[in-house]
């Protein structure tokens, strides 16, 4: 198992170094092979490793199943940590924990149930795009680059999701963020494509400033940056197997002392077992804090309100990366970071509160955004951020049902939205990328597969009975319902309690009542519902206004095509939007192989399909399809009238000015967020960036010019007397000798 | 004072240098043909370079005007190897007709520059700053005959005199105070230091510190230490590339091995008075270089600007050595004698670069003759710009390391809060890291026009393989001493400390019969 | 011999104070590189005449010696070799400059 988890990502690694090398003069239009072979090869690596981490599950079920792979040190700083920041109490300790302790980031990997889904995933998936990008991007100057930074992307992403270091995760949080930018500017001879990479960078910045401040706390806190624990024996090993582990702290706990010492990890097995994850008088403060922090990354990276607007912007990369990285995999780096991180979640309730607001929010705000979009590539893109608000709506009930469900459906969205961008690509790659859906129309007989590939990521998207989508998002709904049901039964017993004066006054401070957060999960449960029609109608109006209506062509498409490459992995994927969701929640799979993670192995619970909430869920979907074929399957009669009348016309006689702040232009303005951030953050910023500019030129400059100036200056007056006279020379020496024996007398 | 066959054949390399240089003159009268000639020169440098490194490390020895101790190992070994690669530089670049003058006189320099640093008694010493003076006026004289060389020939030997007779005229008076002109005694023969209590009592014990200026002034000049340093860029712009070199390396290890030795061995330890000189001294002299240079289009006049700033560097050292008897004192010492090292390896390296680019025939003179040599001779431009980084303390090459442990010294007593003179060393200690910032505008000037300026048409070089060899070897050498300074310190710094341990008894029989050991 | 009684090392440094400050000046004033070599020699001279007077019985009687006398002598041997090292650098600089006045020489400068 241990060569599977290092396998997985080095393949890639090797790819991108090979066709990086040889790709621009030896392997040319063949530069794909290294990476697509690699690729394969990973994605067999990590579903042998699906099945092994379930076998050993088997064998030892206790406490769940994780093998952490340590391979080498990074660093280590010895004597780092200071017993006075950490607050290490001895409560809960089972062997002796060293206050003072090194500083050690050693290059761990880990194997768990988390772990190699997330693994499965993104292998398949990457496996699918590049194979679809040897059709899409054959004819492109910069094909072999293109290759490169996918290796390079799947190396880090595969990296990111199974290191067990914080520290690490940071390094791999980075390294797909700089892939991303790589690939957004892939065309970097396009200046929109050169600013929308700049601004993906940059907005993601503002999340990793938030990541890294919470991995700081995160050392300053625990005193370590691992998930796991760590054993150092007396004989100076470093033991991170957690069977070893767990068996030294039995002994301990039994009267014999194995003479080892014990650093627990953040979300190691001990500290999960005794609960520990507040330390210290400001625990709650720091939990919190830390929570809130990673929350931001995460909104960074997973492109949740407020930080979500670059996610549309990074379109202008190739559609084969807008598949991949900015939709199924990286931007569910901030989702699998939750999850991850669970159990520190799970120790501050208002932190899950913030989570599922942001989550619920995004996603309605995505999706009022994507009903007026015209690009389809924007369409799918601000479905994307929806469905992720959905993901961090469920990760935000803190249940283990919601987390599952969450989980779930990051799996099953990264199926279809794939699919759903790989058909847009198919599209583009028609139309000679063309994306605006007025340009077209009635492409069902041009490209058959392709519609009937994309019908299938519809359905799933819009929530349609039976097809993946539809299971986990009602997963969802039901995890928020039943949380806001549950609040609300202790929010009365609470009451009746009359706890609120009894319980400790620090509690109160970081902790909303629960009548108030049942309330806000109630909201949010509707706005969720809400959220599931605008899904279903928004989706199939693009469906419609593709391939459906009168048939006509830009000028830009010669030749409409689907090369067999690029139907066949769309072939494949809408196999798996079909069916994916069905099969595993029919087999009850993803709670049950999540729990064995030790993380996620708080609660046991089997997810059972609530009637009440799918039938309300499906009635939903059907009409949101419903609206979406009355107004635009036919010749869509009502669009201009229904356009004109949210548009706010018909107060055009009363004022013009109305039309800006009507739904419609909201909507398809998108709130003027981009606007907004650049009267509030870029204006300022650069206004400031100007000033400093000007003083640095004039004034800094300035200064350093003159002292330049003064040695020249000097140079000047002292090379005056050496004239080139010997004469003045022999006086010069015998002067200045005079000089210092007179100046030696005087100071003497 | 009787002077036995030990005294006799401890002077063995010497001996041997002086004799084949007169071979040289004698038989070169009868012989002209050029390519032998290099070689009778290499013969005995290479056999003196044997004997120096046999005697390498041997305890210190007292023999009456001669002592056998680190300084003077460490000064031999570094005369030899500087008298190797002149001629390496030499080989091809001397005319054929006075090759054997030039080879011999460079035979004589190195024997004076060996005497001078295991001299014990003043008279040896100024016999041995002068066998390195006059040879060295007859080898500027040989370089090329042309109105600019015997303008330089005329006044490097003018003032070269004036300060020999300034030296002298100082010896004259430590002489008067101290009633000798042995540097250390041994038994009942008294050294200057031995006598300087009594003589700092008396009288005119006063006019010692004027003879010690005086001497300071004299070794000044060798140094080219501002106000005796006007003969160096008229000298070094008047004669050839390779005499530039050798003037720019000879002299200033003689006078920094002078230095040293009076250092050690005369002055009493904790002479702040010298100490507050020698400061002075030192910052003027940097400043002056520096600012200079900046103006400088000559490269020989640039570098000699340079020599005069890096002499200023290394009476930092002086001035340590000076002004603390403890290991700060020491620390001085061995960072000036690293640094001198460090400085002749660079400057040999930058010479040889120049004599091997050649601009429409003649040898480079203006940083314009540079121009492009990135581009037509990438190797000797890299090789120069190794060796410019260095001579700016650009961090990883060697150059750095010198001045860190130089200032880091200096800094170390300005830190010393017991210290009576830290006010001066803080002084010192800014005014060197200034100095370096100003150091580093004409260095980076001359990678500049080389890496940055189109080439000339014509820029051939002379196929001179000595010349790249020795380049090379300066700049590879740079690059290791950077890479691993400590080795090259850690050589140098017991030497120091063991210079300070004066010796009482003289191992092989001298006059005194019985007296201290001092374990080695 | 009264007279002579009075005289002590101290007139002796005076008289080579003042050769040493007459030579300075004569190099700085002649033009000449005779001149200057002239004046150099009178510097050496100062100094030699120090070292004879401190060698002498007048500063103190035990045990100066013979290395004063020996020094002036090293000096006079010297003084005499760098006349003849003098004359052939003059004449090479009669062979460019068509002169020996030495302040024709100031190409090199700056």
């Amino acid at each position: 198992m241990e060569w599977l988890v290092v396998l997985i990502p080095t393949l890639p690694l090797v790819a991108a170094i090979v066709t990086a090398s040889l790709g621009p003069r030896v392997l040319r239009s063949q530069s794909h092979l290294p990476v697509v072979i690699a690729l394969a090869l990973s994605l067999l690596c990590s579903l042998v490793l699906v099945v092994q981490v379930q076998r050993g599950y088997t064998e030892n079920s206790d406490t769940g199943f994780e093998v952490p792979i340590q391979l080498w040190s990074w660093a280590v700083i010895e004597d780092a940590h200071v017993p006075e920041i950490s607050g290490l109490t001895a409560a809960g300790k089972s062997l002796d924990e060293p206050i003072t302790r090194p500083f050690r980031v050693d290059i761990t990997l880990r194997a768990d149930a988390l772990t190699a889904t997330m693994l499965a995933m993104v292998t398949f998936i990457s496996t699918l795009v590049a194979l679809f990008s040897v059709g899409y991007m054959h004819d492109d100057r910069g094909y072999w680059r293109f290759f490169t930074y996918l290796g390079l992307f799947v190396f880090s992403m595969t990296m990111l999701v199974s290191v067990s270091n914080f520290l690490l995760l940071f390094v791999f949080w980075e390294g797909v963020g700089v892939c991303s930018y790589l690939l957004i500017g892939f065309w970097y001879t396009r200046p929109s494509a050169a600013a929308a990479g700049k601004k993906a960078f940059l907005v993601n910045r503002v999340g990793d400033f938030g990541l890294i401040i919470a991995v700081f706390l995160i050392w300053t806190t625990y005193g370590t940056v691992n998930y796991h624990d760590v054993l150092h024996t007396p004989a100076g090993k470093v033991v991170v197997d957690s069977k070893t582990v767990q068996e030294a702290v039995s002994e301990k706990a039994a009267g014999m002392d194995p003479g080892s010492t014990l650093i627990r990890g953040v979300l190691g097995q001990s500290r999960i077992k005794t609960n520990d994850f507040v330390i210290g008088p400001d625990g709650e403060l720091v939990v919190l804090a830390i929570c809130l922090l990673f929350l931001l990354g995460a909104c960074g990276k997973s492109a949740q309100f407020p930080l979500h607007i670059w996610l549309p912007d990074a379109m202008e990369g190739p559609t084969p990366v807008s598949a991949l990285i900015h939709a199924a995999t990286m931007v569910t780096a901030g989702v699998y970071l939750v999850v991850r991180c669970t159990p520190l979640f799970a120790a501050c309730p208002t932190a899950q509160l913030i989570v599922a607001c942001v989550g619920g929010f995004t996603a309605l705000l995505a999706a009022v955004i994507a009903l007026t979009q015209f690009d389809l590539k924007r369409v799918l893109a601000y479905s994307t951020i929806s469905q992720l608000g959905y993901m961090f709506l469920a990760l935000g009930t803190g249940t283990m049902a919601g987390i599952t469900a969450g989980f779930f459906h990051l799996f099953t969205h990264a199926f279809f939205k794939a699919l759903l961008f790989l058909g847009a690509g198919s599209v583009m790659h028609a139309m000679g990328d063309v994306i605006d859906m007025r340009k077209f129309g009635g492409l069902r007989h041009i490209l058959p597969k392709t519609h009937l590939t994309f019908l299938c990521g519809c359905l799933a998207l819009a929530g349609i009975p039976l097809f993946s989508g539809f299971w986990s998002k009602d997963q969802i709904v039901k995890a928020v319902k039943e949380k806001a049901d549950q609040l609300e039964v202790s929010a009365v017993t609470l009451a009746d309690l009359d706890t609120v004066a009894s319980a400790p006054p620090e509690k109160q401070v970081f902790t909303i009542p629960p009548p108030w957060s049942a309330s806000i999960y109630r909201w949010l449960h509707w706005s969720a519902m809400f959220t599931a029609l605008l899904t279903a109608f928004y989706t199939f109006r693009a469906y419609y206004l593709t391939f459906w209506g009168r048939q006509y062509v830009p000028e830009e498409a010669d030749h409409p095509h689907e090369p067999a490459s690029m139907w066949r992995p769309l072939a494949v994927l809408s196999v798996c939007a079909l069916a994916i969701g069905g099969v595993l929640e029919i087999y009850h799979q993803p709670a049950g192989y999540l729990q064995q993670t030790p993380s996620l192995s708080g609660e046991s619970f089997i997810p059972k399909l609530d009637g009440e909430v799918a039938l309300i869920s499906s009635v939903i979907a059907l009409a949101g399809v419903g609206i979406a074929s009355v107004l635009y399957l036919g010749d869509r009669p009502f669009v201009g009238w229904l356009q004109a009348f949210f548009e706010f016309r018909w107060l055009s006689r009363v004022t013009r000015r109305a039309v800006y702040c009507s739904p419609y232009r909201l909507s398809s303005e998108k709130f003027y967020l981009d606007e907004l951030y650049g009267c509030v953050v870029i204006w300022p910023l650069r206004t400031l960036a100007n000033i400093s500019g000007i003083v640095d030129r004039w004034l800094i400059d300035g200064l350093v010019n003159l002292i330049g100036w003064l040695p020249r200056f000097a140079g000047w007056m002292v090379r005056s007397l050496h004239k080139g006279l010997l004469q003045f020379y022999a006086l010069g020496m015998v002067l200045g000798l005079l000089l210092l024996v007179l100046w030696m007398w005087w100071i003497r | 004072m009787p002077v036995d066959l030990e005294t006799i054949l401890i002077l063995v390399p010497e001996g041997a240098l002086i004799l084949s240089a007169t071979a040289l003159f004698v038989l070169g009268a009868a012989d002209r043909r050029r390519s032998w000639w290099p070689v009778c020169a290499t013969l005995p440098l290479l056999f003196a370079l044997v004997m120096v490194v046999r005697d390498w490390g041997r305890p210190v020895l007292y023999s009456g005007p001669l002592i056998q101790d680190a300084t003077g190992d460490t000064g031999r070994l570094l005369s030899v190897v500087l008298g190797l690669v002149m001629v390496l530089m030499a080989w091809r670049q001397t005319r054929r007709k006075l090759a054997t003058e030039f080879f011999g006189g460079l035979l004589m320099v190195v024997a004076g520059l060996m005497l001078v640093s295991r001299a014990n008694d003043l008279v040896f010493l100024f016999l041995g700053t002068e066998l390195v003076s006059i040879p060295t006026y007859m080898l500027l004289f040989l370089g090329k005959r042309n109105r600019a060389s015997s303008e330089a020939t005329v006044k490097y030997f003018f003032l070269s005199l004036l300060a020999s007779a300034l030296f002298l005229y100082g010896v004259s008076f430590v002489y008067g105070m101290s009633g000798t002109t042995l540097l250390v005694g041994s038994g009942d023969l008294l050294g200057i230091r031995d006598k300087l209590p009594e003589i700092m009592q008396s009288q005119i014990g006063g006019l010692l510190p004027l003879g010690l200026v005086l001497v300071l002034a004299g070794l000044g000049f060798k140094i080219t230490a501002v106000p005796f340093h006007f003969y160096a860029p008229d000298v070094y712009q008047g004669t050839t590339n390779v005499n530039a070199a050798f003037l720019a390396c000879a002299p200033k290890i003689a006078g920094i091995l002078a230095l040293t030795r009076i250092v050690v061995n005369v002055v009493p330890a904790e002479f702040y008075l010298g100490a507050k000189l020698v400061i002075v001294l030192a910052i003027v002299t940097m400043t002056v270089g520096n600012v200079c240079a900046l103006w400088q289009t000559h490269v020989r006049r640039l570098m000699a600007y340079s020599s005069i700033a890096h002499a200023g560097y290394l009476l930092i050292g002086l001035a340590l050595g000076l002004a603390s008897a403890s290991s700060g004192g020491l620390h001085g010492l061995s960072a000036m004698l690293f640094y001198l090292v460090l400085y002749v390896v660079a400057t040999l390296g930058t010479f040889g670069a120049f004599a091997y680019v050649r601009s429409r025939g003649e040898e480079a003179e203006h940083l314009d003759d540079l121009a492009g040599l990135s581009q037509t001779h990438a190797p000797i431009a890299a090789m120069l710009a190794v060796c410019m980084l260095s001579l700016a303390g650009i961090p990883p090459l060697a150059g750095f390391w010198g001045k860190l442990t130089l200032f880091s010294g200096a800094v170390e007593l300005a830190f010393d809060m017991t210290h009576p003179m830290r006010g001066w060393f803080a002084v010192l200690a800014v005014a060197g890291a200034l100095n370096a910032a100003i150091a580093a505008a004409y260095y980076l000037r001359v990678i500049l026009v080389m890496y940055f300026k189109p080439p000339h048409s014509d820029s051939p070089v002379t196929a001179d393989h000595g010349l790249q060899t020795v380049v090379a070897i300066c700049s590879v050498l740079l690059v290791l001493i950077g890479a691993d300074p400590g080795r090259l310190l850690d050589a140098i710094e017991p030497q120091a400390v063991r210079a300070r341990q004066v010796p009482v008894e003289p191992e092989l029989g001298m006059n005194a019969p019985d007296g201290e050991q001092i374990p080695e | 011999m009264a007279l002579l009684g009075t005289v002590t090392v101290s007139h002796y440094l005076a008289v080579g104070a003042v050769l040493f400050v007459t030579g300075a000046l004569c190099m700085a004033t002649k033009r000449n590189a005779l001149g200057v070599l002239m004046g150099i020699e009178l510097v050496l001279n100062g100094a030699n005449l120090n070292f004879v007077a401190f060698g002498s019985e007048l500063l103190r009687k035990d045990n100066l010696g013979l290395d004063g006398s020996l020094m002036a002598l090293f000096v006079i041997v010297l003084a005499a070799g760098e006349a003849a090292v003098a004359l052939a650098i003059a004449l090479n600089f009669y062979n460019n400059h068509m002169s020996i006045d030495i302040d024709q020489a100031d190409d090199l400068k700056g």
